[in-house]
């Protein structure tokens, strides 16, 4: 175990670090400073503001500051708002989009796992043709047009939620977090059912029936936690996915989060921003996969002992 | 156990001979692979009624915009914001041209005198919804169709070769792959989209660069578990080349799975495309694609919500039927589910 | 001897997308108390379907009974609720599965496993519960038990597994033990072992099992009656030396024929042509009829009943029929018989006719 997570540590810096390489050069790859694009000055000034910023020096040496400066944990400074700092920006930024995105995977997973329960235990029954068709519909429509019908239905037309801003406490994260937990909701659904389907279907259950378990003692005791743990490998991809939610969903309903902040800086140009909340995004989702492997060794039995699967 | 003694028909007894081989006949019609999945497809309502939408969709993308008697640019200001109103629908009393104006319902089409009609209605240019939805469906397939083709031809040659060749090959392919599948789709996506010229080709690319990682990853998966079973290293050992095992023996194996993850990367495209332009890194105008015409109707959604209607309605059904028919070729192409 | 089971003409169909499979078309054997019976023959002939169908573990959603009785004690098992099931199995009657690398929970103590049907059925502590556990361990041959009921199913061997299936069986000290093909899926010499075991333990322990096996060398090592099954029927039934030595019927002939032995000179192992019937469309008369070299009209016609060979032995063939023509059986079936007192190829003392 302890190889595995020193393996999966190495990897993960690895991946981080190319990641910022890769930001960094494609930013100096672009034609002229992002600055000359973005303000008109004059030469002189735009020479001073260059030098300001490093600019002026040779991109190697850029690179190095860059680099060293992200060791330290900071992002560089905003183009945008008047200097500050990126990282600043971001945690700033960070408690709605939290909330959300906890609120979000937290009633997604939770009514997923329900609805798949439900599907499998009731299996070829209007139950599971119902779960199945909200884990479809769940899957493919895309969370910004769900969302933007939210907003329209429960807000506008019923009056029943504010409309958006970040102003009315707990009530203005209701439509927001249901139209991001679709998402997670639908994966897990079907990730339960079928992990359910084949764990109901498996000999160790016939052995528990043969036992004299009830129903309940099968379905929950026996089977449900052979179900669940799978499920932690889709974890990755569902935070990946809450990522992407954010960024249409804080925009939609005016939330003060990161994704608001970010798609906002990419119609300014500021890269810095662009820059430092890609960075930040990459490194969530890194610890993220990091974390759901960990945790799979944790609460799997056979990799816990055996010591990773590889 | 009792003797049953009743008296039967004194020739009962004859002894007679019966073929063998009549036994090991086989009775069920012999079914190629293909045929059976069709059959099996055939029972999947869903899958078929995807499929007439699906070609329903795909066939008005090319025909809608020549049906309408409107094209999809030209910009008729005094025919702006026009709800939809279609001939036959009128007397139902929905989509008879009547909307809502400073809180009151009045038909837009009488008090702007326009004595056409706008199917799907008109945007805030003049411009023909119905046209443009349907000239957007056709760009956002368009997308996806190629993007999904990148991805499969990318990732079956990576996964293929790396698979098949083993080794040091497959280890120095794998290393790569492990990172790049650590860097988050959506960060790769954003970043390369901030740094090109906005437009189609930079989507295709932008979707492309990771999209390939999930089917190389299958199909290496598949190759490895193929490359090793006895029907081809009886092949082998039969002097076969290595060009012949992978199309004759590899290949025909793998199919069902490849075709079954395209149908799934499809839909992530169009997903992805739409996404983008959303939040506004996609098509610039005058280019426009589903995502865009969502994002643009939007904006309006509490006076115009007929703009962001239409989008919605198409693209959530091509997501829908997109993913119902990939679960129905996977029910019917995956040995798995076979009985 | 005291009767423990009875099996009445039981019937039994699958529904499914193709239509009715009548898995069991009319069953019937007795258990006695103490005594092994194996159920023998090929895959799809309903000997396991016969078992789950006594533990009633089949699908409820896909299965029917269509007629008969299960008499347990008197009960009619396929009569009872489920709650009433519940309390027989895993206490008065428990089961053993083919493959012990997935019939024990992934995720479970093999101590829980072990310990759930004495907390259910046993009014017993925690602590009472975890003694019996370990001498159950000990008790299947389990080398230091104390240390391994806190381990988890892949941390112990197949034949180990099994053991801890057989443990989990034993639990509560069952009446009826149902084993189905226990050894199948072991290595040759963890078969044997395991087949020691139970032949052990059915001397220490009182209790009567239905061994079902396809194996006809593991039916010769542990029972003491034999079933022959075909198509969802019984075709032949009765002791070990009735079957093996005195065979009727002509599958059970097929059966014995396709065993390989040490000690005959045949070349070539012989193989029983054709295939099972398909039980969507079971066949009219004798189901084996259309695979066999013995054939009369009768059997396209109508089903053999059963003909009484001895008070424990009997075969549904027509070849049994007084007015059947007298058959001559395959050539190592007839070296077979001659070891047999009673068989009319019997070459006892006095040399025999043949």
């Amino acid at each position: 175990m302890a190889k595995f997570i020193t393996r999966r540590v190495i990897y993960m810096f690895i991946t981080f670090f190319l990641i910022a390489t890769a930001t960094f050069f494609l930013m100096k790859a672009l034609p002229g400073s992002p600055i000359s694009s973005a303000s008109k000055l004059s030469p002189t000034q735009l020479a001073i503001v260059e030098a300001k910023y490093g600019l002026d020096q040779p991109i190697p040496v850029q690179y190095a500051k860059y680099m060293l400066n992200l060791a330290q944990g900071d992002l560089g400074n905003s183009f945008q708002f008047k200097n500050a700092s990126v990282t600043d920006l971001i945690i700033d930024r960070l408690g709605p989009s939290m909330i959300l995105g906890t609120q979000g995977l937290v009633l997604g997973v939770t009514l997923g796992i329900l609805l798949g329960m439900i599907a499998a235990l009731r299996q070829n029954t209007i139950w599971d043709y119902g779960s199945t068709f909200v884990a479809i519909i769940g899957i493919s429509i895309p969370s910004f047009v769900f969302a933007t019908f939210l907003q329209y239905w429960f807000a506008v037309k019923l009056e029943l939620f504010p409309v958006a801003l970040w102003k009315d406490g707990w009530m203005s994260s209701v439509l927001p977090s249901i139209a991001l937990a679709m998402g997670p909701l639908a994966t897990a659904s079907r990730f339960i059912r079928t992990e359910m389907v084949e764990v109901l279907n498996s000999d160790y259950i016939t052995l528990a029936k043969s036992k004299g378990a009830n129903g309940f003692e099968v379905a929950f005791k026996h089977a449900f936690r052979n179900a669940l743990i799978p499920l932690v490998t889709v974890l990755g991809p569902l935070a990946a996915g809450l990522l992407t939610g954010s960024l249409v969903i804080e925009q939609i309903f005016a939330i003060p989060g990161i994704g608001e902040q970010f798609v906002k800086s990419i119609m300014a140009n500021d890269f810095s921003i662009i820059m430092g909340t890609t960075l930040f995004f990459s490194a969530f989702l890194i610890v993220v996969i990091f974390l759901v492997d960990v945790l799979y060794g944790i609460i799997d039995p056979r990799i816990r002992l055996s010591g990773g699967k590889d | 156990m009792k003797q049953d003694l009743q008296k039967p028909p004194a020739d009962s007894f004859e002894r007679i001979k019966i073929d063998a081989s009549h036994a090991e006949r086989i009775t069920k019609p012999s079914m190629s692979f293909w045929q059976d999945a069709w059959l099996r497809i055939r029972k999947n309502k869903a899958a078929i009624v995807s499929m007439f939408i699906l070609a329903f969709i795909i066939i008005m993308a090319f025909v809608g915009p020549l049906i309408s008697p409107h094209d999809a640019e030209t910009q008729t200001i005094t025919h702006a914001n026009l709800p939809p109103k279609i001939p036959g629908f009128e007397k139902l009393g929905i989509m008879d041209g009547v909307g809502t104006l400073a809180g009151k319902e009045v038909d837009l089409y009488e008090m702007k005198k326009v004595d056409t009609y706008y199917w799907f209605g008109t945007d805030g240019l003049g411009r023909d919804m119905f046209s443009r939805v349907w000239e957007g469906t056709q760009i956002s397939l368009f997308i996806a169709f190629v993007a999904a083709l990148i991805d499969m031809v990318i990732g079956v040659a990576y996964g293929g070769i790396s698979g098949y060749y083993g080794g040091r090959v497959d280890d120095i392919m794998q290393r790569i792959v492990e990172i790049l599948y650590g860097i988050p789709t959506l960060v790769i996506v954003i970043l390369m989209l901030s740094f090109m010229d906005p437009g189609i080709t930079a989507i295709i690319i932008a979707i492309t660069i990771t999209g390939w990682i999930g089917m190389s990853r299958i199909v290496r998966g598949q190759v490895l578990k193929f490359k090793n079973q006895e029907f081809v290293l009886a092949s082998r050992t039969l002097g076969a080349s290595n060009n012949r095992i992978i199309t004759k023996h590899i290949l025909p194996n793998i199919l069902g799975i490849i075709i079954i993850n395209t149908m799934f990367t499809i839909p992530t495209a169009i997903f992805f495309e739409a996404f983008l332009s959303f939040i506004g890194l996609g098509l610039q105008p005058p280019d426009a694609s589903l995502g865009t015409l969502i994002n643009d109707g939007y904006k309006l959604v509490q006076f115009q919500p007929h703009i962001l209607l239409f989008p919605s309605i198409i693209i959530s059904l091509l997501m829908i039927a997109f993913n119902l028919l990939g679960d129905g070729l996977r029910d019917a192409l995956d040995p798995k589910m076979k009985d | 001897m005291e009767k423990i089971l009875e099996v009445n003409d039981l019937e039994l169909s699958f529904h499914t997308f193709a239509g009715e499979v009548k898995a069991i078309r009319g069953v019937n054997f007795d258990l006695h108390k103490g005594e092994t019976l194996a159920i023998v023959g090929e895959s799809g002939s309903g000997k396991s379907v016969t078992t789950k169908a006594i533990m009633r573990l089949l699908p409820e959603s896909s299965s029917e009974f269509k007629n008969g009785q299960i008499l347990f004690n008197g009960k009619d098992l396929t009569k009872l609720t489920d709650k009433e099931m519940q309390k027989i199995r895993g206490k008065d009657i428990s089961m053993i599965f083919q493959d012990p690398m997935t019939s024990l929970n992934p995720t479970m103590t093999i101590g829980n496993q072990i310990m759930e049907p004495i907390l259910k059925h046993r009014k017993v502590s925690k602590a009472e519960a975890r003694k019996v556990v370990i001498d159950l361990l000990r008790l299947v041959g389990m080398p230091k038990p104390e240390a391994r009921i806190k381990q988890y199913p892949h941390q112990f061997s197949g034949g180990q597994r099994q053991r801890i299936v057989i443990a989990i069986a034993l639990a509560c000290n069952p009446q009826i033990l149902i084993a189905d093909e226990p050894t199948t899926a072991l290595d040759v010499t963890i078969q044997a072992q395991i087949l020691e075991l139970m032949k052990d333990l059915q001397k220490k322990i009182d209790t009567s099992i239905i061994f079902i096996t396809h194996d006809l060398g593991v039916v010769a090592n542990v029972a003491d009656r034999v079933a022959v099954m075909y198509g969802g029927k019984i075709v032949e039934i009765g002791t070990v030396d009735e079957i093996f030595y005195n065979p009727q019927h002509p599958y059970t002939w097929g059966l014995l024929s396709s065993m390989p032995s040490l000690d005959t000179e045949v070349e070539k192992l012989y193989a029983i042509p054709g295939t099972p019937p398909d039980l969507l469309y079971p066949p009219k008369g004798d189901a084996f009829a259309l695979r066999s070299d013995y054939a009369m009209k009768i059997d396209l016609e109508e089903a053999p009943p059963f003909f009484k060979v001895s008070d424990t032995h009997s075969a549904a063939t027509w070849l049994l029929h007084p007015d059947a023509p007298k058959v001559e059986p395959p050539l190592a079936i007839v070296e077979r018989m001659k070891k047999f007192p009673g068989s009319r190829y019997y070459e006892g003392t006095e040399g025999g006719t043949y």
